[in-house]
């Protein structure tokens, strides 16, 4: 995607942070969910955000939409800045950046049918008249690849991966420029989650829509995203070309974080050296210096007091590591 | 590690399944969840178990051990033969001095399996006084022990908390700890690391491994994860539909799946460095989604998605029949040991 990073970017994040603050006992300290964080997303791009659980993909996420107010730092869309626009302001821009979560069910009535659903977006932004709404929402059906039988129908009667044809078919009712798809495919059928990675790129190709693919998948963020960032303990720690980090990663934790992903190959040696050990640290309470030097192989003084940037490497990939 | 070459492969068998049957008394009328299913594992050996969500898997490991759960599910027909013993013909108080002991399970979900209102040191203690007979003292060294195995640092300190003050990694090492107290012959795991991140995965399915180098346990390995089934097993059991579709050495099952299901589970799934050699195309799909277990077609289960299908396949249930040694499965136009498809290959016109 080398030709749209001359681009101007869709969406920038610049030192994104947000801390939740902690109550009862610990009252007064905070969670680092996210710890200033920077990244760019280019129309028609997809965006892999990868990293164990905890380290604040989904904080990220939210936090690029304005569900969640970030604590500090800026969104820009289209060069303008969104974090202070009062929400009023803010709906126009909103209208454009959309999300699409692991467990669509939660996130759809019950008691409302799909065509329900799927006319609220028109009717809230009040961006379709009423008399063309219906034709609308077949439009949408169709190219989630549902039929127009499926109007009539509450959520409950379909299964998980039409469920998530619904939850992508809402998201992309206004038109939007970026779609957040959280685990997106996380909990279907391998079978069924082929159908829908397939149905992104259809999408994505059709639409030029950009996609930030958060996912704790790393073969699935591999087969879809174009460029990756990798997160560890509130920070992204390596962000590439997808080749980059797949075929020379650089990070010792992207290191880590790939050579712990079993492969599909029995043939492959087994019992290879792989284990990182120990578990991600609290984000309460991050370590000092770099965040991965209680984890890391190549973990020295320097890296035990001293926070490495993220700096921008000759080969263009950003990384922060004091050692490579 | 290939079947071929595994030291135990060719010893008499540990348990030997034939014929398991499972219903559930639903209120729509009684459903198969799981269909004549038969296997056999050796001692040391990997059997892991794949399929799709709601195939049956848990349901086939919870009927072995005797704890499906009654209403609605019903053993009906089968054997379950360990060591000489029939586990379904066995009565409770015999399962319940098997389980825990000579054969040990862990879960997905640790939860389940540890007891929020006990320190886990002391729930590990329990288990070794019940099934071992040992004093309190030497199960309290025992269980520091077998925490120290399972590596969590500081193991004597870490005795004494509650499964509600470990991290998610540790309260699965604990769940191992506890599953191994007995040192058990066979182990069955039901997606043992689904819910663990890679990096805790690794960890886990290395001290699974080493375990059962040294004490050569058997495992039966129930997982989503083709990856898991690829660095773990020695032979691979593919369910559809509460049956089994294919068995083959793992190796093989990879290189030559048989069952078109089989074939289009590993077609559809993406694999880590696909992108470097250009094969990351479309995905293939596999078209449609699993028939509730009450509206199963009446040939085989995987007709109204399969392109092979043809009329025969919707009528006759495909027999279980060898395609190579070892190597077996229901589908009446298997790919041939050449990698081609039946019909295609001999031409048949239907
Ligand atoms: N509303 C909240 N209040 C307090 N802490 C929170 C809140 N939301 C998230 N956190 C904490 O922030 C950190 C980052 O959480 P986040 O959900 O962003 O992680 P994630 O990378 O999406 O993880 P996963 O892979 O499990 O979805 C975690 O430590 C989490 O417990
Ligand atoms: N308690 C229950 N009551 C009714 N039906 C059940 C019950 N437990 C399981 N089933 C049904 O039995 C079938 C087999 O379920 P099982 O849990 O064995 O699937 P599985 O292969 O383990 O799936 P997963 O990969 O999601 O764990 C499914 O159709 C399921 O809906
Ligand atoms: S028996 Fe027929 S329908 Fe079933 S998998 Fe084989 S070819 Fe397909
Ligand atoms: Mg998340
Ligand atoms: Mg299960």
């Amino acid at each position: 995607m080398s030709e749209q990073q001359t681009l101007e970017p869709l969406l920038e994040a610049r030192d994104l942070a947000k801390h939740f603050p902690l109550k009862g006992r610990d009252r007064g300290r905070v969670v680092r969910a996210v710890d200033g964080v920077s990244l760019t997303l280019h129309a028609g791009e997809t965006l892999g955000l990868v990293g164990e659980s905890g380290c604040g993909k989904s904080t990220v996420g939210r936090a690029l939409l304005r569900l969640i107010e970030p604590t500090s730092g800026q969104i820009l869309l289209d060069g303008t800045d969104i974090t202070g626009l009062p929400m009023a302001a803010f709906r126009e821009h909103r209208r454009r950046l959309q999300i699409v979560f692991q467990d669509p069910f939660s996130s759809l009535n019950p008691r409302h049918r799909v065509e329900k659903i799927l006319t609220a977006p028109f009717i809230v932004h009040n961006t379709v008249p009423r008399r063309q709404r219906r034709d609308k929402v077949v439009e949408l059906l169709q190219r989630v690849g549902l039929g127009a039988d499926h109007l009539r129908k509450f959520p409950h009667e379909f299964s998980g991966g039409q469920r998530q044809r619904i939850g992508i078919a809402r998201a992309l009712a206004l038109n939007p420029s970026i779609i957040v798809c959280d685990e997106a495919v996380s909990a279907l059928d391998v079978s069924v989650q082929a159908q829908i990675i397939n149905l992104l790129s259809a999408l994505q190709r059709e639409l030029r829509v950009a996609f930030l693919f958060i996912s704790h998948d790393l073969a699935v963020v591999e087969h879809i995203s174009h460029r990756v960032a990798v997160m560890y303990l509130g920070q992204i720690v390596e962000l590439a070309e997808r080749r980059q980090i797949f075929a020379d990663p650089r990070h010792p934790y992207t290191e880590a974080l790939l050579a712990a992903v079993p492969v599909a190959n029995p043939q492959r040696p087994r019992n290879r050296i792989r284990v990182v050990a120990g578990e991600v640290p609290s984000p309460i309470n991050p370590p000092s210096g770099c965040r991965f030097h209680t984890r890391c192989p190549l973990a020295d003084r320097q890296c035990q007091t001293q926070a490495p940037p993220l700096r921008q490497d000759t080969d263009g990939r950003f990384l922060a590591c004091h050692k490579r | 590690m290939s079947a071929a070459s595994h030291p135990a492969a060719d010893a008499a068998p540990l348990l030997r399944v034939a014929g398991l049957t499972t219903e559930l008394a639903l209120p729509g009328g009684r459903v198969r969840a799981v269909d004549d299913i038969s296997f056999a594992i050796a001692p040391g050996e990997t059997l892991g178990v794949v399929g799709e969500s709601g195939c049956g898997k848990s349901m086939m490991a919870l009927s072995l051990l005797g704890i499906a759960p009654n209403p609605p599910a019903i053993v009906s027909a089968g054997t379950a033969h360990f060591d000489g013993v029939d586990l379904l013909a066995l009565d409770p108080a015999g399962l319940r001095r098997l389980r825990g002991n000579r054969i040990a399970m862990i879960f997905q979900e640790p939860m389940t399996a540890l007891n929020p209102l006990m320190p886990i040191g002391a729930q590990i203690v329990e288990v070794c006084r019940r099934h071992l007979g040992h004093s309190r003292a030497q199960a309290e060294a025992w269980a520091v022990e077998l925490l120290e195995r399972v590596r969590i640092p500081d193991a004597s300190r870490r005795a004494r908390d509650y499964p509600h003050q470990l991290s998610g990694g540790m309260r699965q090492r604990a769940m191992i700890a506890m599953a191994l107290a007995c040192d058990p012959v066979l182990l069955i795991a039901d997606e043992p690391t689904t819910a663990l991140d890679v990096t805790i995965q690794a960890q886990m399915l290395e001290l699974i491994s080493d375990l059962q180098e040294k004490a050569g346990m058997a495992l039966l390995l129930i997982t989503h994860d083709l990856g898991v089934i690829a660095e773990m097993a020695d032979r691979v059991l593919v369910m559809y539909a509460g049956r089994k579709v294919e068995e083959a050495p793992v190796v093989e099952l990879f290189n030559l799946p048989a069952h078109p299901y089989t074939d289009g589970l590993m077609a559809s799934v993406p694999k880590l460095g696909a992108s470097l050699s250009g094969t990351a195309g479309a995905l293939t799909e596999i078209p449609g989604t699993v028939p509730a277990p009450h509206e199963l077609p009446a040939g085989c289960a995987f007709a109204p998605r399969c392109a092979r299908a043809d009329e025969r396949c919707r009528v006759e249930r495909p027999i279980l029949r060898d395609v190579l040694v070892g190597h077996e499965t229901a589908c009446w136009h298997p790919n041939q040991s050449d990698g081609t498809a039946a019909s295609a290959r001999t031409g048949t016109n239907v």
